[in-house]
């Protein structure tokens, strides 16, 4: 009765709706494997404080389990990475923005908190905040002219802005040094205690990790993201709704640049040298493939992706030469057998919602 | 005075001009309809009232001020909504959700309020709430743009082509309700291709041909005028 009265509208739009949500109503049909399957989401969507709180657990316990830098440097990256894809996913999976970008902003974040450093003598909080400034800044300055652009045009200009952005960073030699980069960065130090030690490194990766998630989430649950996704679906039905569709565009452009330069400011002082080869385009498309992976419009993706995408590699090693195949391969049957990314496809507050809905209704029913 | 009034509007689409000077008024608690042919530019001066589009010249008067280049998020605020063409609801997210996009520029309270009001017209939302919108039928997407429109609490509700691509009953159903809107003191600007309906459910009518108004009147009136039922209702003998 739920599904047999789907309507061609939006083809585009319907090919990304969750078949497992569509038929989540309808319980009693459904094989047994997807039933089990609904009801791990649902039990995940009721308890997903609770489940969150677990893997920030085994985040906050690995160093000491695995106190080896090669295990921390990967749990390093990780982490990195998923920071980078969950602000990317603020723009391209929840408002439908691609953009092609984001490693320039990462760029502006690393380069403006390392000269700051060197140069200053800048240190935390201060290098954290201009390079998440500075890289704000720069996001608001490229949406003003080019947000009005839609779709594939717009990701054409955010390529040739990330371009820009790195050939600036080759060129302009007395500020960046160009191709000879940046070197003695030093590490991050809070008020005189310097993170030094691969585990301290971890734990600030891990702290700006769990900070930009909660911003995003508080972003998503408000009636700012209520807006955000409604300009994700429609652009002209939001402006209809009285939504300033421009205006929000703008806001969550420069807030995703923003936690990219973050980021950024990370990455600087835990390499402790940059160049501008670190932020080429191959460094955006590999943001992009890590949300796109995870799943769009899924925090919890994002961080499931980075971990795929980042760690898998390393996994495979004992394959030696083979490894990077059964990398691409991998790859290849994800986006056959599930295009819409590991967990693209579940929205956990809509299986919260029906949930809660259905009980309500059997409930009235009994 | 009249709610809205628009006067000698010119909307263009780079060399096209879709509306070339047209001036029609809608008084507070009427239906008024416009009626015309494909391209005769009803959807574009929907469109241009709510803020969508920028008109070339003229003025859109909304309770005798000029609302012609104002954002459509500042029109929403004044009490005007628009039910987009084709029922553009929002497909990813659930009936609740696009009806509380609805309620977006008006407080908590007036939208629990509102919600109630729009469960008495549309029940069936109400057993779907939690449902994705983009699943509905087509039907019941349409009944959700309507409802959508009214979560605003507007003064005036412009519909644009609610009865698009409907069985013959669902659509006697939306005129229905769209009369009940009415009587509940909401005043309507409906465009239809639907003219026979339209005209009959409508307080007055105008007739659009290639951007200007040929025939104006009374709903009732136009709906028998031979020269609009030659052209755009068909003989029924």
């Amino acid at each position: 009765m739920v599904e047999n009265n789907q309507n061609p509208i939006d083809k585009a739009s319907q090919q990304n709706l969750d078949e497992a949500v569509i038929k989540a109503p309808i319980k009693s049909k459904e094989k047994p494997v997807k039933r089990f399957f609904t009801s791990l989401l649902e039990f995940w969507a009721k308890h997903q404080t609770a489940i969150s709180l677990a893997f920030l657990a085994i985040a906050i316990l690995f160093p000491i389990l695995f106190n080896q830098q090669y295990f921390l440097s990967i749990g390093v990256n990780v982490m990195l990475y998923a920071t980078l894809s969950v602000s990317l996913n603020l723009i391209t999976g929840f408002m439908g923005i691609t953009s092609l970008s984001h490693a320039a902003f990462l760029g502006i974040g690393a380069y403006t908190a390392a000269i700051l450093s060197t140069r200053l003598g800048a240190n935390f909080p201060i290098t954290f905040l201009a390079g998440a400034a500075m890289a704000g800044l720069f996001g608001l300055l490229l949406g003003l002219p080019s947000l009005r652009i839609k779709g594939r045009f717009l990701a054409i200009v955010t390529l040739g802005f990330g371009e820009i952005a790195r050939m600036v960073e080759l060129n302009w030699m007395s500020l960046t040094r160009g191709p000879q980069g940046i070197s003695g960065i030093p590490k991050v130090s809070l008020f005189g205690w310097i993170m030094k030690t691969p585990a301290q490194k971890y734990y600030v990766i891990l702290v700006i990790l769990v900070l930009v998630v909660l911003a995003v989430a508080a972003i998503m649950n408000s009636r700012v993201g209520r807006a955000i996704s409604a300009i994700r679906d429609d652009e002209v039905a939001a402006e209809a709704m009285g939504i300033n569709v421009f205006g929000y565009k703008l806001m969550v452009f420069s807030i995703s640049a923003a936690f990219a330069g973050l980021a950024g400011a990370f990455y600087a002082h835990y390499m402790s040298f940059i160049d501008p080869n670190a932020f080429s385009f191959a460094q955006s498309i590999l943001i992009l493939s890590v949300t796109i992976f995870g799943g769009m419009a899924s925090i919890a993706g994002s961080i499931f992706g980075a971990l795929t995408l980042l760690a898998l590699p390393e996994l495979l090693r004992f394959l030696i030469d083979y490894r990077l195949i059964i990398y691409g391969f991998v790859l290849v049957i994800m986006m056959v057998f599930q295009p819409n990314g590991l967990l693209g496809s579940f929205n956990l507050k809509h299986i919260k919602q029906q949930a809660m809905f259905r009980k309500s209704q059997e409930r009235s029913e009994s | 005075m009249a709610l809205l009034e628009v006067k000698n509007l010119h909307v263009s689409y780079g060399s096209i001009n879709a509306l070339r000077g047209i001036n029609f008024e809608v008084n507070e608690g009427e239906i008024v309809t416009l009626i015309g042919a494909n391209g005769a530019g009803k959807s574009t001066t929907m469109n241009t009232i709510m803020g969508l589009l920028r008109p070339k010249m003229g003025e859109i008067l909304y309770q005798g001020e000029d609302i012609s280049h104002e954002d459509s998020s500042t029109i929403v605020k004044h009490g005007i909504t628009l039910a987009p063409e084709g029922r553009l609801i929002f497909p990813r997210m659930t009936v609740l959700e696009n009806l509380q996009m609805g309620a977006y520029t008006v407080s908590k309270e007036v939208m629990k309020e509102n919600m109630e009001e729009s469960f008495k017209l549309f029940p069936v939302l109400k057993e779907r709430l939690s449902q994705i919108a983009g699943t509905l039928s087509g039907g019941e997407q349409q009944m959700l743009a309507v409802a959508r429109a009214l979560m605003s609490k507007s003064k005036l509700l412009m519909l644009d082509e609610p009865s698009l691509g409907l069985a013959p009953l669902l659509i006697r159903e939306i005129f229905d309700l769209i009369k009940r809107i009415n009587q509940i003191g909401t005043t309507i600007l409906l465009v239809e291709q639907n003219a026979r309906m339209a005209l009959n459910i409508s307080d007055r009518g105008y007739v659009l041909e290639t951007g200007i108004i040929r025939l104006s009147g009374k709903g009732s009136d136009l709906a028998k005028d031979p020269k609009v039922v030659a052209a755009y209702l068909g003989n029924l003998d």
